[in-house]
């Protein structure tokens, strides 16, 4: 699979894991005041903290612990993996390397429905 | 397929020996710090970069139903045609021939894409298919 490119991302930091969000799905960032869909989740975590930042994506809020918003105009996308095809209910995009680091890029409409289906199984 | 005795890597895993064609094993690698993956199943412990590739690292312990605390410090890099993923390995035996025409391990799961009881040198391995994993695991299981 080739590379790609995502200009900006919102990078986000849910316990020890880490994900990144292309600038251009995410629609609002503001402190946790409510009800939103915990992204630890999809890390098996536990769900029920109440604190942290929401992304609004789509119409609906991913919490997250902390974000920073990194606008370098191009970065390379990484391909997934074949064994991680579909995983995350296709969530996952590909992986970008920033800070010294290997960040997942995912789809937040993606990441989205593979949280409602975790909350549901 | 040739059933006469094929070079394979032999390592050491938690206890347990394994082995992956010689051919498949592309190198042996110090485990790096891992990023984990949203939505990955347990025995997936995470991902690294490794020369300009992302390689999904599998914990053969957990796959196979034996969670075992144990910090593994290397991973065997196993390459087939259709991409790559690193084993946990404690230890790296060497290369030993294994016959073709061993029983699977199990019917159904992960087991069922490895075979023997193998014997070598250092004891009984398992020896994996490391196409027909690959292939079952990228199905999500």
């Amino acid at each position: 699979m080739p590379r790609g490119l995502v200009e900006g991302v919102v990078l986000c930091r849910v316990g020890e894991a880490r994900l990144a969000v292309p600038c251009g799905e995410v629609d609002a960032i503001a402190p946790l005041d409510g009800p939103a869909w915990d992204v630890g989740l999809a890390f098996g975590s536990a769900a029920g903290a109440v604190e942290g930042k929401a992304l609004q994506c789509f119409g609906q809020l991913l919490r997250v612990d902390s974000v920073d918003v990194l606008t370098t105009p191009e970065l390379t996308v990484l391909p997934v993996p074949s064994l991680l095809t579909g995983v995350a209910d296709g969530a996952l995009t590909g992986f970008v390397e920033l800070l010294g680091a290997l960040w997942p890029l995912v789809s937040a409409g993606h990441l989205l429905e593979h949280l409602r289906r975790r909350a549901e199984a | 397929m040739s059933e006469g005795p094929r070079g394979h890597l032999v390592f050491a895993c938690a206890g347990s020996l394994y082995a992956v064609p010689a051919e498949r094993a592309s190198e042996v690698v110090n485990l790096p710090a891992l990023t984990r993956v949203p939505g990955a199943a347990p025995h997936l412990l995470g991902v690294f970069a490794h020369r300009g590739e992302v390689l999904p690292v599998i914990d053969l312990t957990r796959l196979i139903g034996k969670p075992v605390e144990e910090r593994f410090k290397r991973v065997v890099v196993v390459r087939v045609a259709r991409g790559a993923m690193a084993f946990t390995a404690t230890r790296v035996i060497g290369v030993n021939p294994i016959p073709g025409a061993l029983p699977r391990l199990g019917e159904t799961g992960a087991l069922a894409f490895m075979s023997g009881p193998a014997t070598v040198p250092a004891g009984e391995c398992a020896a994996i298919d490391p196409e027909g994993l690959l292939e079952y695991l990228s199905r999500g299981r």
